[in-house]
């Protein structure tokens, strides 16, 4: 057991953080929220040039042969700086999508435009719902002649508006003749899609994308024919652990600046750190963010040693879903009514709750995934050390 | 960066599961105070605390120099694991014992004070039985302002005073004492000073102090005009604090063995929810995986400040922060808990034999113990202060 991060994987680390200190301002991130540009186009060119977008692709497309771990890092960092770029949409989800599961043909299209360019790659996965305790697919994939029809409306699409190449999430009758999921890689400008951006409070420009009896050729299917249920599973886990990462960064952050506020701003001739409720609740939310490390840190090693990793990352996701909101939510009245300003720097934390929160799966999704474990392994729950 | 434990570590799992499985009853599950108050309890602690000297298991965390394992830092948190989760009792050696006495002395006592003590601890004898005295009526948080006076008479002392919440007394042959040796010191810490009291002692009283279970845990300690010596203290006179502070940073160290201990009454009551196809409820499902979630995150917390002690690092406000996160998920868990048993809760803890007690009452037991939970060790609260000023450095002025 050894809880240090390894040196190199370290440097990958350190060497994000530094990038960010140095290029990112939570001025940049403000004005990203009004403008339509879309992400930090100057940081994004920054690490395409440093290897950071080929990072978990694989030499031979150009990328740097980072494992998962490594992403959880960044992401960690990117959070940590409130950093809008498309690193977890293209180079962390749908990279990963793509070399595991993808043809050759697939790869080239995709991953070594990722890694040398910077291309964006994004998933369009959500539908609309009342209940997001599952993922419910209804955009429907149907085989027609050598080419594949798609019909349907995803919604909180990443960055359609600026992707450079699309995968959807459809369901349809696999050749075993069961409805199974499928994921398709849309070919740049395809016909019969329009994307609307969606008005959110955060800085990711999300999308509905309407499908409109969208052709793609049938060699557009990613992975195995009847493997998209699982594909999916273990996308939404995998992904929740790097945006669990994210938000322990955030978090953090969130707490140092608020720590360093109850030590700067006084009143009653003292500082208000010096009381003990703000005392109180800054421990406690140190407490939270370290706690939430661990699970974070243990989700990562396990599915970067290739061990079974379900409730390890639904774990982690809930815990950051509380911590982020909590951490967030009493950072921003520690700050008093300044803390609600535009002006203020802990509201671009707050503001992504929301977004960070039921991405890859909020509480309700993830308590699900757990307790079926849990019935699975009912004969040897005593005694089971995780 | 890896989350498995060593193969050792594993094997020695696997001995210890092994023991638990042979020397325990089937099932066994370990009740706070049950050990202190019932005689057939303390038996059995003190039969198990033989049995795991005989194996040098009770100085798992001890140099071998004096007759320890020498264990590495993931065998010691296996075994805390262990201890907790299986509640073998007899591992603290009354309280701190094994835990705290003993990697003190070797740290701060004489020569004659580790040949005379260290042996009994760790072999589980009844004379390697200890309590610690460090609580008074008017001092608790507040250690500092202890009252409890040895007055230097010569090379001697004659102790008088008063302890209280002194767990186990009633059961313990030997006292941590902390008493106050210089009444004109300008900072109260400075006058303080550890002795190592004989529970034997003329001018010794222990009466009991009961809690609201009806059991025997707690107890008082009158000291009138006893006789103490050189040979009585732990380090020198007035280096007290600093040998307090030390015993406390090895109590706050085997946090893990908390966790584990929770984490066992979780599993009992997740075992409980499918036995009786409750996952369905949304409540029970939403608590079971929060709760689980919130422990696993305590124990991995309590490794990690085990791994920093063992690289050496000076670790301050970690303890303080995972004993004051410990106190609230105690509450939360027995909270559930009692919502899970529901009317079942308020079964009387001292009728063991009551064919209504659910889970062997372990659920209320950690209910009703909560507050005391809280307080014992440093109350929440002040392990929040402490995290504040050494952690989160806020608090300076």
């Amino acid at each position: 057991m050894d809880f240090e991060i390894e040196k190199d994987r370290n440097l990958i680390k350190k060497s994000a953080r530094e990038l960010f200190v140095k290029e990112a301002s939570l001025e940049n991130t403000r004005d990203i929220y009004w403008e339509s540009g879309g992400y930090d186009q100057k940081i994004w060119k920054k690490m395409v040039g440093l290897g950071y977008a080929g990072l978990c692709i694989s030499e031979k497309y150009m990328g740097q042969e980072g494992d998962f771990f490594d992403a959880v890092l960044v992401m960690e960092e990117i959070g940590r700086h409130a950093v809008e770029v498309p690193f977890f949409e293209a180079s962390a989800l749908c990279a990963d999508l793509v070399e595991e599961f993808g043809t050759e043909k697939q790869k080239k299209a995709v991953l070594k435009k990722i890694a040398n360019k910077g291309d964006i790659c994004s998933l369009a996965l959500l539908e609309e719902d009342d209940d997001f305790s599952a993922v419910k697919i209804a955009t429907e994939y149907e085989r027609r002649d050598d080419k594949i029809i798609l019909n349907g409306r995803k919604i909180f699409v990443p960055y359609a508006g600026q992707a450079d190449h699309l995968i959807v999430c459809a369901c349809g009758i696999a050749a075993s003749g069961e409805d199974k999921l499928g994921f398709f890689l849309l070919p740049p400008g395809v016909q019969g899609i329009s994307v609307n951006l969606m008005p959110t409070i955060g800085t990711k420009k999300y999308y509905e994308v309407v499908l409109d009896g969208v052709a793609v050729d049938k060699d557009s299917a990613i992975g195995m024919d009847d493997g998209g249920d699982q594909m999916l599973k273990d996308l939404l886990a995998k992904g929740a652990v790097l945006k669990a990462a994210e938000m322990l960064g955030g978090a953090q952050a969130a707490l140092d600046m608020t720590a360093k506020y109850a030590k700067e701003r006084k009143q009653f001739d003292r500082t208000i750190g010096s009381f003990q409720v703000v005392q109180h609740k800054l421990v406690d939310m140190l407490t939270q963010i370290d706690g939430l490390r661990n699970l974070v840190y243990r989700a990562a090693w396990k599915i970067s040693q290739g061990m079974p990793y379900l409730v390890d990352s639904g774990m982690a996701k809930i815990k950051a879903n509380q911590t982020y909101n909590e951490v967030c939510y009493e950072a921003m009245v520690l700050h008093g009514a300044y803390g609600w300003t535009m002006e203020a720097d802990i509201g671009v934390y707050l503001v992504r709750a929301k977004d960070l929160e039921n991405c890859c799966g909020n509480n309700a999704y993830h308590e699900q995934v757990i307790a079926r474990e849990y019935e699975t392994d009912a004969n040897s729950i005593i005694g089971k050390v995780c | 960066m890896n989350f498995n434990f060593s193969h050792q570590a594993e094997k020695f799992r696997s001995e210890l599961r092994e023991f638990v499985k042979n020397e325990l009853p089937e099932d066994y599950i370990s009740l706070y105070g049950d050990d202190e108050h019932y005689d057939d309890h303390w038996a059995l602690a003190m039969k198990t605390a033989r049995k795991l000297g005989q194996k040098g298991w009770l100085t798992v965390s001890w140099p071998k120099e004096y007759g320890g394992m020498g264990a590495t830092f993931e065998e010691q948190v296996v075994f805390n694991y262990e201890v907790g989760y299986w509640g073998i009792p007899g591992a603290g050696m009354g309280i701190g014992g094994t835990a705290w006495v003993g990697p003190t002395l070797m740290i701060y006592g004489s020569d004659e004070q580790k040949k005379k003590h260290l042996p009994d601890i760790a072999s589980g004898s009844e004379d390697g039985v200890w309590c610690t005295g460090y609580s008074e009526p008017d001092s608790g948080s507040d250690l500092a302002s202890l009252q409890t006076y040895a007055q230097r008479q010569g090379d001697n002392y004659l102790l008088n005073g008063q302890k209280i919440w002194t767990s186990a007394a009633h059961r313990s042959r030997w006292c941590w004492l902390a008493a106050r040796t210089d009444r004109e010191a300008p900072k109260k810490h400075h006058g303080i000073s550890l002795f190592i009291l004989d529970m034997n002692s003329p001018g010794v009283e222990v009466k009991p102090v009961i809690n609201i279970l009806g059991h025997h845990h707690f107890n008082e300690i009158f000291m009138n005009n006893v006789e103490l010596g050189q040979e009585n203290l732990v380090g020198a006179e007035g280096q007290g604090w600093e040998v307090i502070m030390k015993a406390l940073s090895f109590e706050r160290s085997i946090g893990v063995r908390y966790g584990a201990k929770l984490k066992r009454i979780l599993d009992e009551l997740k075992r409980f929810a499918i036995q009786h196809n409750l996952l369905g409820n949304a409540h029970i499902k939403h608590s079971l995986v929060t709760l689980d979630l919130e422990i696993e995150a305590l124990i991995l917390c309590s490794c990690e400040t085990a791994w920093k002690i063992s690289r050496g690092e000076r670790i301050i406000y970690e303890p303080s922060r995972d004993k004051a996160n410990l106190d609230g998920l105690v509450k939360r868990l027995a909270t559930f808990g009692t919502e899970m048993i529901g009317p079942y809760s308020q079964m009387l803890p001292s009728n063991r034999k009551s064919r209504w007690r659910k889970l062997k009452g372990v659920v209320e037991n950690l209910y009703w113990s909560g507050p005391a939970i809280n307080t014992a060790g440093g109350t929440t609260n002040t392990m929040r202060n402490i995290v504040a000023k050494y952690g989160l450095r806020v608090s300076a002025e």
